[in-house]
């Protein structure tokens, strides 16, 4: 029980650490990713939606204090992001599935490998989307450059997510877990 | 029917259900505890006071070793990977530029060589285009007698291509030596400081006349010696030794051992003369370098003997036969100097008048004219009437220059202060 709190924490203080000292080193093209939300995600497909919000509104936090850009916007994002990241690509409740199962859904979630990368394809997406609102209601015109920094971002961040997600689960103990009956 | 749960599974449900609410707990404690501290920074930046602010100074506090502690490691990572990578590409460069440095070699080379090749070949082809009614032609050297005693070398040109025996070689304006030994696709060239190498040679300044050896054979240096001078001039050093000419006259097909005339062959080292075997001679120093030679120019042409005019007579005739005679001595311009001693053209007199009737003396001395004064003050002489000028003798004086008046002497009185 302490053990996944603990990796719990640990995952969380990484992502926050990396995403604050690591990123400009594997920047591509001069575009950083966004390595706290690909983590998010992965976290949100592997431990849930509480774990996502907690982690979330840490490093969102910690964002917010240690490395102000703008105020709010780390401490606001974050959660927000994750949580609909989590909302649509989470594990689903047994209630959930069951109402699918009554209606006769066939397919009733997205394999967790897959909806890890798309968790971080929503959030990212959201929080570029954020971003270029922003800055264009700042006054500045955006310009192919801006979407082309934006696209690279999501794409990287996506990608990140999905290859990272196979060390991380096994890491969490999560192919472990026996399948529900 | 009912079913007993083993006491195992009882404990294992009981211990996970307290697990998952201890979990909750936990994160609701965490969750409360971050909205309480958002809920402090957010205090913060709206009143912009710093009294709810010792929550984030505290994580701030907690946080900031961590992160410099890990920046450090991503720093260390990172210059690593950056060295790594660094050191591929000037490894990379290295051999790349190592690759270009050949390449640039190699081609200066080429360059050196072609430069070289381009430096002689405009040296041929001024003494081709000089002379090309000598029927000169280029050659490459393709082997050499590496012997101390004698010196000749090949050259990839035959018969074939119109070469015969004792053809002169020169090579930069001076000649090495001659044809010998000729095959339909080479022939070999004895040069002139092999002793065996016998050529009529002249001192340019003097004309004297001499026979040119060589002195390999002799001293094993790579010198010449000219025999048979006159013994009542000197020669001076530096006076430039060409071919004369002059040579022997080989009646198998005609060929003549003379070469073309005025080709250098060296200067007078010194004036002192030497004694071989009662024989004088003065040393001279070839002009060519015979340890670089690798084209050389053949002159093909050879003075062919041919008969002279009315040369068939009977054969009870007991008259005057003519001998055979080669044709006049061609002459060679090589650089700047125009060696032509025979057949010197002679230039196209220009028809003069002849005076109709020669004057005799007495003539002139009967009305020699007398000087008058002008109104200028000079003298003018009159001839006498009926005297042609254009009829006596031919010419005109052409008319003097008038003198001019001296000027005035400057006034050159120096007024005293």
């Amino acid at each position: 029980m302490l053990g996944k709190l603990i990796k719990f924490s640990v995952l969380t203080l990484l992502a926050y650490l990396l995403q604050v000292t690591t990123v400009d080193s594997i920047a591509l093209w001069g575009v950083a990713p966004n390595i706290a939300l690909a983590l998010i995600s992965i976290v949100t497909v592997a431990l849930g939606r509480k774990y996502t919000f907690v982690m979330s509104m840490v490093i969102g936090y910690c964002l917010e204090i240690m490395v102000p850009a703008l105020d709010y916007i780390n401490l606001i994002l974050y959660p927000v992001a994750a949580m609909l990241a989590a909302l649509a690509f989470s594990d689903k409740t047994e209630r959930k599935l069951e109402e699918e199962r009554t209606r006769g859904k066939k397919r009733l979630q997205l394999n967790a490998h897959l909806r890890a990368p798309l968790a971080a394809l929503l959030s990212i997406l959201l929080f570029e989307g954020i971003h270029m609102g922003y800055i264009s209601l700042s006054g500045v015109e955006l310009d192919s450059g801006h979407w082309r920094r934006a696209l690279i971002d999501v794409g990287y961040t996506t990608l990140l997510s999905a290859v990272l997600q196979f060390p991380i689960r096994w890491w969490l103990g999560t192919y472990k877990l026996k399948k529900a009956r | 029917m009912n079913v007993k749960t083993p006491k195992t599974e009882r404990k294992r449900s009981s211990s996970g259900k307290g697990r998952k609410v201890f979990r909750n707990v936990v994160l609701w404690i965490v969750v409360l505890l971050l909205l309480f501290f958002a809920g402090m920074h957010l205090l913060v930046l709206i009143n912009g006071t710093d009294d709810t602010a010792f929550p984030e100074r505290g994580v701030a506090r907690i946080l900031t070793p961590i992160q410099n502690g890990f920046q450090q490691v991503v720093n260390w990572v990172d210059n690593y990977f950056y060295t790594l990578k660094l050191r591929s590409r000037l490894e990379l460069e290295y051999n790349t530029l190592r690759q270009e440095n050949e390449q640039l070699t190699y081609q200066a080379m080429l360059t050196q060589e072609l430069e070289h090749k381009l430096s002689v070949y405009e040296n041929l082809y001024d003494d081709i285009s000089t002379n090309d009614s000598m029927n000169p032609i280029v050659a490459t050297v393709v082997g050499k007698d590496p012997g101390n005693y004698f010196s000749v070398f090949v050259i990839n040109k035959g018969s074939n291509d119109g070469i015969r025996d004792y053809m002169a070689v020169t090579v930069d304006n001076a000649m090495i030596g001659y044809t010998y030994n000729v095959k339909p696709n080479s022939a070999s060239v004895r040069t002139i400081i092999d002793s065996e190498a016998s050529i009529a040679g002249l001192i340019s300044s003097s004309r004297d006349q001499g026979t040119v050896r060589g002195t390999l054979g002799i001293n094993g240096e790579p010198l010449c010696r000219m025999y048979y001078l006159p013994e009542d001039h000197l020669p001076r050093p530096g006076d430039m030794v060409v071919t004369s000419g002059v040579g022997d006259l080989i009646n198998e097909g005609g060929i003549s051992k003379s070469f073309p005339k005025g080709i250098p062959l060296g200067t007078v080292r010194e004036s002192t003369r030497g004694m071989e075997s009662n024989k004088q001679y003065i040393v001279v120093e070839p002009m060519a370098d015979f340890q670089h030679i690798e084209y050389v120019i053949v002159w093909r042409y050879q003075a062919i003997a041919e008969n002279v005019e009315d040369r068939t007579s009977s054969g009870d005739d007991l008259g005057y036969v003519p001998l055979d005679t080669i044709v006049p001595v061609p002459t060679i311009q090589i650089g700047s100097d125009f060696y032509q001693l025979a057949p010197t053209p002679t230039p196209t007199p220009e028809p003069t008048l002849e005076p109709d009737a020669s004057p005799s003396p007495g003539d002139l001395m009967t009305d020699t004219p007398t000087p008058q004064l002008t109104p200028n003050g000079n003298l003018e002489y009159q001839l006498p009437s009926g005297v042609q000028t254009d009829n006596s003798f031919n010419f005109t004086l052409p008319p003097t220059a008038t003198p001019s008046p001296t000027p005035e002497p400057l006034d050159l009185t120096v007024e005293e202060d």
